[in-house]
């Protein structure tokens, strides 16, 4: 047996050190030794070689085990530390096992010494591993602490952000609410026209219907985080869809009007209704709150076995450098000072498109508008869900 | 605070057309529901959906109270209320503030505006401020 030692000797007699690697030799050690005798050539020692034992003398004139063991503690290294003394009583050997020696052996009796080198090398080695796993642990949870700090940040901002959005429809609704109120009030005698309720009944469900987008897209966020992405799918014609959502969202009071220009051909496949309103409902009113006023083209082709749909706008433009990020959940190419939202919109789209093994990709110039092209495969299979 | 003088002032200016608050908000529905609200109540109304129309409508309108909103495209209420405040013709506009922001009263503050109205407004108190600062508007 021939085990690879690297051991300090604390000695200040050569010719103990030499025996001491003899005895090292004998045990079976091809060990790698080297006699310091003073404190500077042992802090030296220590700088230079990762050592696996130090061997000690305790009795020496100027330096010896007890300041080594001092220097070793300053440095907070755990290397096994072993006396090796000529002169030893009881008290002393106690003394310097309390001060955090690990075994001690007298010169003339060193029979157990490579034994308990392999045992204390092992030990070391045991406490580097658990050391170092509590250290893993440890930065383990500093990463989940860190994780959840965001996520809390996220949140808190998110929680502003929907309660400004929020408030906003909340605010036409109340004050039409009030006015009908005072309306009435004043008019006891019941001879308000029916057109003057009629306008603010009409102006308050528009308001209870944005309301009810807003919370929608709440549900939508929360459903998808759960991972619950299962399609409903039935036979669609999105052509007629794609038609569908742009009068409703041309309808909705919510942006300026736009000009749209569909240029579809019929393409027919299986998807999830719901969900492909809401990708082509978000694109499109995405494209007319950032497309400046200007007209919108939006293009529906079959390419293969995939239906491609081209939603182009001539606004603002998105820079290249958040490019990338527009998908992600809260995430806005713009201020949220200067345009409201949720910074949802982009995000659910892409789940849902992902859900349905699509793809979806952005081209844009800032100051001269977005394409954005999502890929929904038609899946006209009789195997969908 | 005294801004009688100031409101004289856009009375008599012949080439401005006088009306009692322009509302700046970027939300179409809050726009016209205020116009609504405040025509019935006899005040005329002019609006802006942002900041830099607001400045554009205050080339040919001199209201005597604006209400302006804070989060808007392309320029917001705080850049509006700078502009406005480095103007000598348009500085003396009182100027209240209604958002829906968290905390609006911390972000209108250093705008030194006349009042900070939280989303969802009360109608009675912002027709109470109308009537203060349009005193005569009303028919």
């Amino acid at each position: 047996m021939s085990q690879d030692l690297r051991a300090l000797l604390v000695e200040d007699s050569v010719e103990d050190a030499e025996l001491l690697r003899r005895e090292l030799a004998r045990a079976g050690f091809a060990a790698e030794t080297e006699r310091v005798a003073s404190a500077a050539q042992f802090g030296e020692a220590l700088d230079r070689v990762k050592w696996d034992v130090i061997l000690a003398d305790f009795s020496m004139p100027g330096f010896g085990g007890a300041a080594a063991l001092e220097i070793l503690k300053s440095r907070a290294l755990d290397i096994p530390f072993i006396i090796v003394s000529g002169t030893m009583g009881e008290d002393v050997a106690v003394e310097a096992m309390k001060a955090g020696a690990h075994d001690y052996f007298a010169k003339h009796n060193t029979t157990r010494l490579a034994s308990a080198i392999e045992r204390e090398v092992r030990e070391a080695e045991r406490r580097r591993e658990r050391l170092a796993e509590q250290r893993r642990l440890e930065a383990e949870k500093e990463r989940l602490l860190e994780e959840l700090r965001a996520a809390v940040k996220m949140r808190d901002e998110f929680l502003s952000i929907a309660s400004h959005e929020l408030k906003t429809p909340l605010t036409g609704l109340k004050l039409q609410v009030q006015s009908l109120a005072r309306l009435v009030s004043r008019d006891p005698g019941g001879s308000v026209p029916t057109a003057a309720f009629d306008a603010k009944v009409q102006t308050m469900s528009q308001q209870l219907a944005r309301l009810t987008r807003l919370i929608q897209s709440l549900l939508d966020v929360t459903r998808i985080t759960a991972g619950d992405t299962a399609l409903a799918r039935e036979t669609l014609a999105l052509h007629e869809l794609v038609a569908d959502v742009v009068d409703a969202t041309k309808e909705s009071q919510e942006w300026p009007r736009a000009e749209v220009t569909i240029d579809a051909e019929p393409v027919v496949g299986r998807w999830d209704r719901l969900r492909v309103e809401t990708i082509v409902g978000n694109l499109v009113s995405n494209a007319i709150k950032f497309g400046n006023g200007r007209p919108l083209q939006i293009r529906l082709r079959k390419v293969g076995a995939e239906a491609q749909l081209a939603v182009c706008d001539h606004g603002i433009g998105i820079a290249s450098e958040v490019l990338e990020r527009i998908f992600e959940k809260f995430e806005r190419a713009v201020p949220r000072e200067h345009y409201g939202g949720f910074g949802l919109g982009l995000w659910i789209v892409r789940q849902l498109v992902v859900a349905h093994g699509g793809t979806i990709r952005v081209e844009s110039v800032v100051g001269d508008g977005s394409t954005f092209t999502v890929e929904l495969p038609v899946d006209t299979g009789g195997g969908a869900r | 605070m005294n801004t009688a003088s100031h409101e004289r002032e856009a009375f008599s200016n012949p080439t401005a057309h006088s009306v009692a608050v322009l509302v700046v908000d970027d939300d179409k529905d809050i726009r016209e529901t205020i116009r609504e609200v405040l025509e019935a109540e006899g005040y005329s109304v002019a609006t802006a959906e942002n900041g830099a129309a607001a400045l554009k409508q205050l080339r040919h309108v001199h209201p005597q109270l604006i209400l302006l909103d804070l989060t808007m495209p392309v320029m917001d209420g705080i850049s509006f209320r700078e502009e406005q405040m480095n103007d000598d013709s348009l500085a003396a506009i009182p100027t209240i503030v209604m958002s829906a922001r968290t905390d609006p009263g911390k972000d209108a503050g250093p705008l030194l505006v006349r009042a900070c109205l939280a989303k969802p407004l009360d109608l009675d108190e912002l027709l109470s401020l109308v009537g203060h600062y349009c005193r005569g508007a009303a028919a």
